[in-house]
């Protein structure tokens, strides 16, 4: 039932995917007119007074790795990946009660695979798309001659997909409280909004998953940060364990 | 007779304590065409939701072959609910090819017979369909499973004197193979067609359940008047 449910979601499958391609194009496309803009007597004679001096900037520029992270990776990919999560996910359930159409279902399966094959094609979906924008970005980079640092795309990936999974995760879990398609949205895009406003004060910080999937430790240690990793992915089991018993014990 | 499904004292209570079912118990015995009648929001809907494993009781006992079919349901049992809505964008093929992937027992060759039958259009977008086509094509998705048990609420719903004649016959055909359908409809001379065996509840209890024939034998009226005086009777008293 996933596979059925994955060709049912193709479509809105395939335009993300096609947007997050495309998005990835923008930056690789665009760093040389981006260098060269930089490179221009006026803009230079304006970095004179710039703390981190001319050479400073042009040293930071020049390097690709660090170009990839500030355009492309802790800014559009991470954002459009929780907006790919909050496409696929509000409508999972809503939609269904929405148009009565979990009757079809009813008695012809049980509530886990009614509840598996949803959830999982959407984790499939969100999966396959937030991994294609990295992949795409780090081979085009490569064809066109660009160094790219391949830990640091794996790292970026890897955190990005995890970040997504765990709001796919909270979306079909509001999904799920919601008998109109409307209000999923809205909450799903206020707790967006609300994340990132966390993660401006330091008392609330450690809510902000985006800095983690888009983070800038990557440039200096490397590292995967496991502790924060698992912590997403054991958030995520728990939501999903919790909106299982939800979905199985509830009157459809 | 041995009983395919059976109530003991169910109640349903809603959010806001509205009452849908208050202790009801009946039997449908197996092989039998059994009737649920009863005004509006008499409780029908929420019982045949029970029945299915969609709804949860509140209290009582339910057994739909052996077990309680809350929240799985039963694989044996086959469903036409009252607001008969499928996949809007899906045409009528691809929603016959949706449909054999998850329903149990489905015969793509008994589905395009009885579509024949009830003259369903086939090549349109489910939500360019009329009412009574829709109605059509998820009795002809659920009607194409093999099961025990049918349950069919409001089956007729927006269909033309013709489908509806052969909906009947096609519920007759499923009685003969000695398969069990519990049938709500509002229509009582379609009820008393079909139906040997009935339930009749009005604001969540049970008015009378029993034969059609133990109905008909205690009364001097005919089956729609008999009917209406157990329903006014209900609400005197």
């Amino acid at each position: 039932m996933t596979y059925t449910e994955l060709k049912m979601n193709m479509v809105k499958g395939l335009i993300l995917l096609v947007i997050m391609v495309g998005l990835a194009l923008v930056p690789i496309l665009t760093h040389s007119l981006v260098t060269g803009i930089f490179g221009s007597p006026e803009v230079q004679q304006n970095l004179k007074n710039n703390p981190i001096g001319q050479q400073g900037l042009n040293a930071i520029l020049s390097n690709y790795s660090f170009y990839s992270y500030a355009e492309w990776f802790a800014g559009n990919y991470n954002i459009l990946s929780m907006i790919i999560a909050i496409v696929l996910s509000f409508s999972l359930f809503s939609r269904e009660k929405e148009h009565k159409t979990f009757y079809m279902m009813t008695g012809r399966m049980t509530r886990w695979e009614i509840f598996s094959s949803k959830v999982f094609s959407g984790y499939i979906w969100t999966a396959v798309i937030v991994v294609s924008g990295g992949l795409f970005y780090y081979i085009l980079s490569r064809i066109m001659g660009y160094d790219l640092s391949w830990t640091m795309t794996s790292i970026w990936i890897a955190r990005t997909a995890a970040g997504a999974l765990l709001f796919y995760q909270i979306g079909a879990y509001i999904s799920l409280l919601f008998s109109s398609q409307s209000k999923p949205i809205l909450v799903d895009i206020a707790i967006f909004a609300g994340l990132i406003t966390a993660g401006s004060f330091k008392q609330t910080k450690f809510l902000d998953f985006m800095q983690y999937m888009g983070g800038e430790d990557v440039l200096t240690k490397q590292s995967l940060g496991v502790l924060t990793f698992v912590l997403l992915l054991v958030i995520s089991a728990g939501i999903f364990t919790l909106e299982y018993l939800q979905f199985r014990y509830s009157d459809l | 007779m041995s009983s395919i499904v059976r109530f003991d004292n169910v109640k349903k209570i809603y959010s806001g304590d509205v009452m849908a079912l208050k202790d009801v118990s009946f039997d449908v015995p197996a092989g039998s065409v059994f009737a649920l009648l009863g005004p509006n929001g008499a409780g029908k809907t929420t019982a045949l939701k029970i029945i299915m494993g969609a709804v949860k009781k509140t209290d009582g006992s339910v057994n739909v072959m052996g077990t309680d079919p809350f929240p799985d349901g039963n694989k044996d049992v086959s469903f036409v609910p009252e607001e008969k809505n499928l996949y809007d964008w899906m045409k009528a093929s691809a929603m016959k090819k949706y449909f054999s992937t998850f329903a149990p027992n489905f015969s793509g060759e008994r589905f395009d017979r009885i579509s024949k039958r009830l003259d369903l259009t086939y090549r349109r977008r489910v939500k360019t369909l009329s009412q009574g086509n829709r109605t059509k094509l998820y009795l002809a998705l659920a009607l194409s499973q093999d099961v025990k048990l049918y349950v069919l609420d409001e089956p007729t719903w927006g269909l033309d004197p013709v489908v509806r004649a052969e909906v009947l016959e096609l519920v007759k055909e499923i009685a003969k193979d000695g398969k069990t359908v519990i049938y709500s409809s509002h229509i009582l001379s379609e009820v008393e067609e079909v139906c040997d065996r009935l339930l009749i509840l009005k604001d969540g209890q049970v008015l009378y359940t029993g034969t059609m024939e133990d109905l008909k034998k205690d009364s001097t009226k005919n089956f729609s008047q008999t009917f209406l005086d157990l329903v006014r009777k209900g609400e005197n008293e």
